[in-house]
């Protein structure tokens, strides 16, 4: 097995979580039934999130990985905000 | 990771230092290692543990002691240090990783070692303090059994994943983590922090703005109110493991004590052995001795080869002396009888005056001494060259040699058979009679119980967060939806939690999904080496346990040896396909109970187990002239490991042309 053959089942394992939270992001979005939280969690968000899951998944430390977490979402959640701002004037 | 070179020095058979080239390339990933049973196989598979985990396992899976792990010629040279050097890359930067244990005096226990290690990472040395926790991000010891591994393991895989005491949790969490599904639940537990810091902050600008603190002061009592039952957890979980840990050993100490009496039958004869052994070395070192006392001839052998010859010539001499002196004294008797009788002894005729002169003459001679006194210098002489004859015979040096050899043989011998009696001892305990099997029962029995309570009290503590969180759910929501709350706060712990749902959920999803393409990976693998045609897949259960599945859909629910190694090897290549991280595969002796069909088609699969794999091989599995061709063109390398000389414990590595 080739380094290219190795790299296309690391990715495959990659492909394979990120079907795995969608179809779930799908599940509980669906039975969800809280606005705010509906205007914010969409499938580019989780995307998001499970990218800095997968990047810091061999990472001991957790903090940096929470601080980011805060930061993508506080971010995500400021842009709609403001949006909705906008559109009510 | 791939694994480069390998230094070990002083480590188990390898006496001295001793390097081997493990790099390999794309298209020939294979590393073939020859050596026939004990000349260090399973020493080179626990070097590169060692040198990794600072463990090594014998081949029941019990932890060695690092004193067994040390060459014994080192020990008898009073050197109590050995040291590993493995060198490999991981995404394409050379790691260089060197342990070294080393002991003052003899160490009783492991703690009596010192460990000096080292890490250089593209050339800049690690701290010290983090080179286990960079080792663990590259390739973490709990997964290492699915890349190192032996025959035995193959044969156990089975037992473990059906072992309910602790043994099926740890495999599990192992295959999950080779998978990545930890990516998952490290998320959950940062989403949770996260959102639960996002709480906080509303409560604060609740009691910041003085409205509705009421509900604040509510949440954030649940808030406390699961932390603390996390912590409670958290101490229970790892009670749990305790008990667990506990439970294992008296599992095995319970399985083992139906060993016991043959070990304690085998420790009896063993000990009568090392006595008897004993006593020859001891007449082995008197010889020796006794023929190094004799070496003070080697400073005069050339005198006394000298003295042999002038003893020799003398002799001769002498010897013809003693027979003229006899032949004179007959003459004599006659001359001196016809002198008497004055008639010829003979004829009897009477003597003239001229022959009684003569005869006169005869009876007075005394040229050649007395025959008497002849015969006694003669055999003085014979004594002495008889003595210098041996002596020159006697060959002190190979005496000595002789002697010296079969000394060390019995020495060798004796320490081999300490050493197995040492290891029954420390199994058996220091009274073996004493070890009851029902105190065994008794205290099992215990262990289990508290297990059982344990587990009721991490499910009364699960209920109770549960409902904390229900509660903190429904008040955190209606905070969000008051009039006064923070609309970014608001939304962001809403986010937060719905996120958490979403990660909580996808975990279930995960690993279903794995179990199913593990399932699926190793049907194709198994298909591929098994050689019986109605076997046409394999089936999965929650514990990654698996059964073969015939054509007609049935699972076989018995197996033999060979086919067990064949579904756990199907069950490693499908975890190396779907792992998130490449690593080298290294088996030791492999292919024990596979028949000739089987080990063909392994054989033919090895080069697809992963990047790297090393094989570790004996002739009884593996025979060069017969086997080599069915690993094409995939072997980078391939070594023997030899045995320096007949009489030592020490081998080393040469590679095959």
């Amino acid at each position: 097995m080739d380094t290219a053959e190795q790299q296309v089942f690391v990715d495959r394992s990659e492909k394979a979580a990120r079907s795995a939270i969608k179809r779930a992001a799908g599940e509980v979005l669906a039975h969800a039934d809280d606005d705010l939280a509906q205007g914010v969690v969409d499938d580019s968000l989780v995307d998001e999130v499970f990218r800095l899951a997968w990047r810091y998944q061999f990472s001991e430390g957790r903090v940096a990985v929470r601080a980011e977490l805060q930061q993508v979402v506080g971010d995500r959640v400021a842009e709609v905000l403001l949006a909705a701002e906008e559109d009510a004037k | 990771m791939k694994l480069a070179r390998v230094r070990v020095e002083n480590f188990g058979p390898y006496y001295g230092p001793h390097e081997i080239d493990l790099s390999v390339g794309s298209h020939a990933p294979v590393i073939l290692v020859h050596g026939e049973n004990l000349h260090g196989k399973t020493s080179l598979l626990n070097a590169i543990r060692w040198c990794l985990y600072q463990r090594a396992f014998d081949r029941r899976n019990e932890q060695m002691p690092f004193k067994e792990l040390i060459n014994y010629h080192a020990v008898d040279d009073g050197n109590w240090v050995a040291s590993v050097r493995l060198e490999f890359t991981h995404d394409g930067v050379l790691h260089e990783l060197e342990r070294q244990m080393q002991a003052a005096r003899e160490p009783v226990a492991d703690s009596d070692f010192e460990i000096v290690q080292r890490l250089r990472v593209g050339g800049q040395f690690e701290k010290e303090r983090t080179i286990d926790d960079r080792i663990a991000s590259i390739l973490h010891e709990d997964i290492s059994n699915f890349f190192f591994f032996d025959g035995e393991m193959l044969n156990r895989y089975e037992d473990l994943v059906a072992d309910e005491a602790g043994g099926a949790a740890i495999i599990k969490r192992s295959i999950e983590q080779i998978l990545g599904l930890p990516a998952m639940q490290e998320l959950h537990a940062d989403l949770t922090d996260v959102h639960r810091a996002a709480g906080r902050r509303q409560t604060k600008a609740l009691e910041a703005a003085q409205k509705d603190v009421e509900f604040g002061r509510q949440a954030e009592q649940l808030r406390e109110q699961i932390e603390a039952v996390e912590k409670d957890l958290a101490e229970l979980q790892h009670e749990l493991a305790i008990e667990q840990a506990k439970k294992e050993e008296l599992r095995q100490r319970r399985r083992r004590l139906g060993e016991v009496e043959a070990e304690a039958r085998e420790l009896a004869t063993l000990d009568q052995d090392i006595e008897q052994l004993g006593l020859l070395r001891k007449e082995q070192q008197a010889l020796c001795r006794t023929a190094l006392s004799d070496s003070w001839w080697l400073t005069i052998s050339p005198l006394a080869n000298a003295r042999l010859d002038e003893a020799e010539a003398q002799m001769a001499e002498l010897s013809e002396q003693v027979a003229a002196a006899h032949v004179n004294v007959a003459e004599r008797d006659r001359a001196r009888e016809a002198l008497t009788s004055g008639r010829c002894p003979t004829c009897q005729v009477e003597l003239t005056d001229a022959t009684r002169t003569e005869l006169e003459r005869h009876a007075a001679e005394d040229d050649h001494g007395e025959p008497a006194d002849l015969t006694l210098a003669l055999a003085e002489l014979s004594a002495k060259v008889k003595w210098l004859r041996e002596l020159a015979a006697l060959g002190p040096v190979e005496s000595v040699r002789s002697a010296h050899r079969e000394y060390r043989r019995l020495g060798i011998e004796i320490r081999r058979k300490q050493r197995r009696a040492e290891a029954i001892r420390a199994t058996l305990g220091d009274d073996p009679a004493t070890l009851g099997i029902s105190a065994l029962e008794h205290e099992y029995d215990d262990v289990v119980e508290r297990l059982r309570n344990i587990n009721d009290s991490i499910q009364g503590q699960e209920a109770v967060r549960d409902d904390a969180e229900n509660k903190l759910r429904g008040i955190e929501a209606k905070i969000r939806r008051l009039p006064g709350a923070d609309p970014k706060i608001a939304t962001e712990a809403a986010a937060l939690e719905l996120l958490r749902d979403i990660f909580d959920r996808a975990i279930d999803v995960f690993r279903t999904d794995l179990r199913e393409q593990v399932e699926s990976e190793a049907t194709q693998i198994f298909t591929e080496l098994i050689t019986a045609a109605d076997l046409t897949s394999l089936h999965i259960n929650d514990q990654y346990g698996l059964r073969i599945v015939n054509r007609a859909g049935r699972e076989i629910t018995t197996r033999a040896a060979g086919a067990e190694q064949v579904v756990a090897l199907s069950l490693i290549a499908a975890l190396n396909r779907c792992a998130v991280r490449e690593g080298p595969i290294v088996m030791d002796t492999p292919f024990g109970r596979l028949d000739r069909s089987h080990r063909k088609n392994i054989l033919e699969y090895v080069p697809h187990f992963g990047p790297q794999v090393v094989l570790l091989v004996q002739s009884g599995e593996f025979e060069r002239d017969r086997d080599l061709d069915y690993l094409g063109s995939s072997v980078a390398r391939e070594y023997e490991i030899v045995r320096v000389n007949d009489l030592s414990t020490q081998s080393e590595f040469r590679e095959v042309a």
